[in-house]
């Protein structure tokens, strides 16, 4: 952000008109809305993503009524919260009760300022950016326990209790678990950590040595705590606690509590993408290119990033055709073989011709045009901004599902539990894999 | 010795854990990406033919089929029409074989609420009386099953229709005799209370 500030004021006129400062204050109001209203759509859509994962995992469909695939249902629920009544206890204390939601809010939105969406797409490039991470997530504490508080309930109450309880406990291995990645990375800046990952899936901290693999389960349990998600959704525990800190909330204040929890998912799970699994580095490139180095004819037909890129976004389509034609096969002989009844897709060859075709068009553009030849200008935007997005958003949602997936699975522990599993075990754990992470870097050096 | 074992303890909790998560995701895996989905779609699921009518409503699996039975998850999924969902003796709407009636009045006497209005003629050739009119007033029906225990001659029953939502209770009085029948049963008795013996050598 900071470049885009000085370059726009550098170059455009009308910025140098109105002055530096009004420019940054433009650029940062600008860079708000994006990233606030990212943040609102994925809480939306993780909503979804959770309702679906959950009747997926129930042997039931989830919603599938709302616009196509049921993909408008968030919107809908959201125009449902806006219209209910918004009820603030009597006793309540009603400042507090306002404003809890908008603090849990503000600790996640404040974590988007640092999570990138490619290698120039990021609000600020802190140099502390994983410390900033565990500093915003601790943040929402506060909001949950003035929740809590400000209901005036005694369920809420102790909700909050739990949440202080939770988060700061876990805050702990969790921060061991970043603590091994920054030891590695020698840096806390978010891009430093990801660019030291360059090169090919090997080169991500997860495969880095075994006690970084542990590292990451560690770090992926206890930011689960983190976010009260179950197993560890004690402060909201619904069968000992009613709901827990938002027992006394409705309508849209009650929404924004979902927003910010829902929101939270893909915040930590960018942080795992982040920390361990390459963050926005296309997978594959890094081994092809070292195919290449090799001398194999592949890797050298393949090498090369603008290729590589090229080839990655036409393979998109094409496997999409693919798979489209593969099913409608599988679905016709289905038919044939009456397992099931009639329907209107059939296979049609065309599908896949038109998938072969497509590959074939790709793979010759991606092997024959260089980087500065035709279109140069659409090779920059695809590999500095387009490609890196997908891929980081990709593999947030690989991450996010698992934590989807865990939650329809595990049953909630109990309080000493989940106290218990903190302190005697991921604690423990934490240092063993700090430790021996420092023994085996001496170790390779 | 004693640490030994708390440490043995300790790693076993921490293995046993694991493989249990581990056992727990793997099933749940298997049903949400490889079984059909037991959801019947139920205004789009034609309840007569079973067919659904929405095509975007497909019963789709995110995976294909031929995974399902590699990694043996369960097949069961009732495929035919939903009346068959509904038991054998779910009491639906009441329905009546005018074949079989021979207006009696049984049924509207027992009737604890007056759901039930019949008339009947005398036709030759036809024990008791042939109905011409038979209304139910399926707004004010209970479903107690008096009428059906009580006609002797099993014309009325109760079959495994239930959908009889509609936005004008009005509809829900209806006559199970079509006006074409009855308008044909009031000549056909009319004819016989006039012109007997016309009626008879026509018969002849």
């Amino acid at each position: 952000m900071e470049e885009l500030v000085h370059n726009l004021y550098r170059e455009v006129p009308f910025f140098q008109w109105i002055g530096f400062v009004p420019t940054a204050v433009l650029v940062m109001l600008a860079c708000g809305l994006l990233v606030l209203n990212f943040f609102g759509l994925m809480g939306g859509l993780y909503t979804f993503f959770e309702r679906k994962v959950a009747g997926w995992t129930n042997s039931r469909r989830g919603p599938n009524r709302v616009g196509p695939y049921g993909l408008v249902q968030f919107i809908a629920d959201g125009v449902k919260l806006i219209l209910k009544e918004d009820i603030i206890p009597a006793e309540a204390d009603k400042n507090y009760f306002r404003f809890a939601p908008y603090l849990l809010l503000l600790g996640t939105a404040l974590s988007f300022v640092v999570i990138p969406f490619g290698p120039i797409l990021i609000i600020s490039d802190l140099n502390v950016g994983v410390l900033y991470l565990l500093a915003t997530g601790a943040l929402s504490v506060v909001g949950l326990i003035m929740a809590g508080w400000a209901s005036n309930n005694k369920w809420s109450l102790l909700g909050g209790m739990r949440s202080a309880a939770q988060i700061v406990s876990y805050e702990i291995p969790m921060a061991l678990a970043i603590m091994v990645v920054v030891l590695l990375a020698g840096t806390m800046s978010v891009q430093g950590i990801i660019r030291h990952q360059e090169g090919g899936v090997l080169n991500w901290f997860l495969f880095s040595s075994p006690f970084t693999f542990l590292a990451f389960l560690l770090y992926f349990i206890s930011s689960i705590a983190e976010i009260n998600r179950t197993p560890f959704d004690l402060p909201e525990a619904e069968s000992e606690l009613v709901a827990g800190y938002n027992v006394e909330y409705s309508g849209m204040r009650f929404g924004v509590f979902f927003a910010a929890e829902f929101s939270n998912i893909y915040v930590i799970s960018a942080v795992a993408v982040i920390c361990f699994l390459g963050g926005w580095h296309v997978p594959l490139v890094g081994e092809v290119a070292e195919l290449g180095n090799r001398g194999h004819a592949l890797g050298r037909l393949l090498a090369g990033p603008p290729a590589m890129v090229l080839f990655l976004l036409a393979a998109l389509p094409m496997s999409y055709l693919a798979w489209k034609a593969l099913r409608a096969f599988v679905l016709d002989v289905r038919c044939k073989r009456r397992l099931m009844p009639n329907r209107l897709v059939r296979f049609n060859s065309e599908l896949l011709v038109l998938g072969l075709l497509f590959a074939a068009i790709a793979s010759v553009l991606a092997l024959h045009v260089p980087a500065r030849g035709l279109l140069p200008n659409l090779y920059h935007l695809g590999f500095a901004y387009v490609l890196p997005f997908l891929v980081f958003f990709g593999k947030s949602m690989a991450v996010s599902f698992v934590v989807l997936w865990l939650r329809w699975t595990v049953p909630r522990l109990r309080v000493d539990q989940m106290m218990l599993v903190c302190w005697k075990y991921l604690i423990p754990m934490g240092f063993f894999c700090f430790i021996g992470q420092g023994f085996w870097s001496w170790l390779w050096s | 010795m004693n640490a030994i074992r708390g440490i043995a303890g300790y790693c076993r909790n921490i293995y046993e854990s694991v493989t249990t998560i581990a056992t727990g995701m793997w099933i749940t895996f298997k049903t949400a990406f490889f079984e059909r989905k037991v959801t019947i779609q139920y205004p789009s699921h034609d309840p007569v033919s079973g067919r659904n009518r929405d095509e975007d409503l497909q019963d789709r699996c995110p995976f294909p089929a031929p995974f399902e039975r590699l990694l043996g998850a369960s097949q069961r999924r009732y495929r035919g029409p939903l009346a068959g969902m509904v038991s054998e003796r779910y009491r639906g709407l009441l329905g009546h074989d005018e074949l079989k009636c021979i207006s009696c009045l049984l049924c509207a006497r027992t009737c604890p609420i007056d759901v039930i209005t019949v008339k009947g003629v005398r036709i030759e050739g036809r024990k008791g009386r042939a109905p011409i009119t038979y209304v139910v007033d399926y707004a004010k029906c209970m479903f107690c099953g008096l009428c059906v225990e009580v006609c002797p001659t099993g014309a009325v029953f109760f079959t495994r229709q239930f959908e009889a939502s509609t936005y004008d209770y009005h509809t829900l009085i209806r006559d199970l005799i079509s006006p074409e029948l009855r308008h044909e049963r009031l000549q056909l008795a009319a004819a016989e209370a006039g012109e007997k013996p016309a009626d008879q050598k026509g018969n002849v």
